[in-house]
């Protein structure tokens, strides 16, 4: 019986709902059948969002096992606690807008986003430094191609050195978009395989933990 | 060398355009070249769904992009919908609506509902976007005020994706949204659609800007500094560019040394 709710019934309510919404999609299908298909569709937002609520739960219950066992970072573990709680009871107390939220979002939220961002500026500096060396003839194509869309970016140069800009949207509409759509199909196929099997039954990433 | 001398170096060096205001020439691309004439092209007085999808985190790169847009479209008197497809990117609306409002001051006369309207969080990724543009009021039958979408002048006759003809996806993201919004949107609906996008998302969208599947793109600050520039707002992007420009020419120098330095250690 426990085989049959965590396995069978989800392979049939995911067929059920793929072949819907995929018909639906393709055909032009009798009203009834594309109401059931957007309401299939409607309750993808309303999952979603019950993921972000699971989440929020989740992330709660392991950093408060973190605190109570006392492992490695349960100071930060506090933090976490205490930032997620206030945030959510002033949002749900006082509304999205009110200006307790607002000084959490603009004050404290925006600037630590903005400076974790930042420091992507230094961590590429020395990713240049470390990466981008000469070893073989592939590295140095590449090396090439990299140096010339990197330059294309910075206005300075593309002014001084004539032609740059050409190139660099040469390389753009040529060589990369080549490769690109070749990426873009191999995907597409890849994703309708992926779809068929998942529709079907045999593709079990979904159930992960489960056999 | 030590990395340390690396950040050192990086910060003296973006820092110097902040300290010495500098004019550099700005060539315009041809994907910014697009994008202009695809604004243009939008009739005054069209409504224009507009994806706020940038965070305080990209907001400087591409918030300029995003202001001077929304300028641009309420100057023709375009009415905007706004939403967003994150959740941290619901107070950008209102954020990116007063960034406007500070480049042409003369439009604060603009009225919430009548000239613009927040939609809010549209959740579910691509397949959320497909529920909402089947059916807009019946997965959000409410603006981010809680007021009912019947009762929004701007919203009435907005049903489904169909009924909006130009679409603006700002997305401070390198993760899929720009596809997305081609696939469930323009490929179902056939409408149209400006980007404005990371710069490493440059490469995943030229193949649709070459098709025309999408109509243009501001990439990165330069993107959106060439915009400024072409739209005579001079912003933030411009000086960010400079910034951009004198770190690149930085990077350059650093990969010069790091191959001497591999060379000098195989010797």
């Amino acid at each position: 019986m426990m085989s049959f709710y965590k396995s069978t019934l989800p392979k049939w309510i995911l067929f059920i709902c793929g072949i819907v919404v995929l018909i639906a999609s393709i055909f032009v299908v009798p009203e009834p059948l594309k109401n059931v298909s957007n309401e299939i569709q409607h309750f993808t937002s309303i999952l979603t969002s019950f993921a972000i609520c699971l989440g929020a739960v989740s992330l709660g219950i392991n950093n408060v096992k973190r605190t109570v066992k006392k492992q490695s970072g349960w100071c930060y573990s506090i933090v976490l606690l205490i930032s997620l709680i206030a945030t959510i009871g002033i949002g749900i107390s006082l509304g999205r807008k009110s200006a307790n939220f607002m000084w959490i979002y603009n004050y404290l939220y925006m600037p630590l986003q903005a400076a974790i961002y930042s420091i992507l500026f230094f961590q590429v500096g020395t990713a240049v430094y470390r990466t981008f060396i000469v070893k073989n003839p592939t590295a140095t194509v590449l090396l090439i191609f990299a140096c010339l869309t990197i330059l294309g970016g910075a206005p300075a140069i593309t002014c001084t050195i004539p032609g740059l800009t050409a190139l660099n949207d040469w390389i753009l509409a040529v060589p990369q978009m080549s490769g690109s759509r070749g990426i873009m199909i191999g995907l597409g196929v890849g994703i309708i395989g992926i779809s068929v099997r998942t529709i079907l039954g045999r593709e079990k990433a979904y159930q992960m933990g489960e056999e | 060398m030590d990395k340390r001398y690396i950040y050192v170096l990086l910060f003296v060096v973006g820092s110097i355009p902040f300290f010495v205001p500098m004019v550099l020439p700005l060539p315009i691309t041809e994907m910014t070249s697009k994008y202009n004439d695809f604004i243009e092209s939008i009739p005054d007085g069209s409504i224009v769904a507009f994806n706020v999808q940038i965070y305080r985190s990209t907001w400087p790169m591409l918030g300029s992009g995003s202001a001077v847009t929304t300028t641009r479209l309420f100057e023709k008197d375009c009415r905007i919908v706004f939403f967003t497809m994150s959740a941290s990117g619901v107070p950008m609306i209102d954020f990116n609506v007063q960034e406007a409002f500070k480049i042409n001051p003369k439009l604060s006369d603009k009225v919430y509902g009548a000239d613009w309207v927040d939609l809010g969080f549209v959740s579910g990724d691509e397949s959320g976007l497909a529920a909402f543009l089947t059916n807009i009021p019946g997965v959000l039958p409410t603006d981010s005020n809680g007021t009912p979408l019947e009762d929004i002048p701007i919203m009435k006759g907005i049903k489904t994706g169909g009924d909006i003809k130009y679409v603006i996806n700002a997305a401070g993201s390198v993760s899929s949204p720009p596809l997305y919004f081609q696939r469930q949107w323009v490929a179902k609906y056939g409408v149209k659609l400006g980007l404005i996008a990371v710069k490493s998302t440059g490469p995943q969208v030229t193949p649709f800007i070459e098709a025309g599947e999408m109509q243009g793109a501001l990439i990165g600050t330069g993107g959106c500094a060439e915009y400024e520039a072409l739209t005579q707002k001079p912003g933030p992007a411009l000086s960010l560019t400079n910034a951009g420009s004198i770190t690149i020419i930085f990077l350059m120098l650093l990969m010069v040394a790091s191959n001497i330095n591999y060379y000098r250690g195989r010797k």
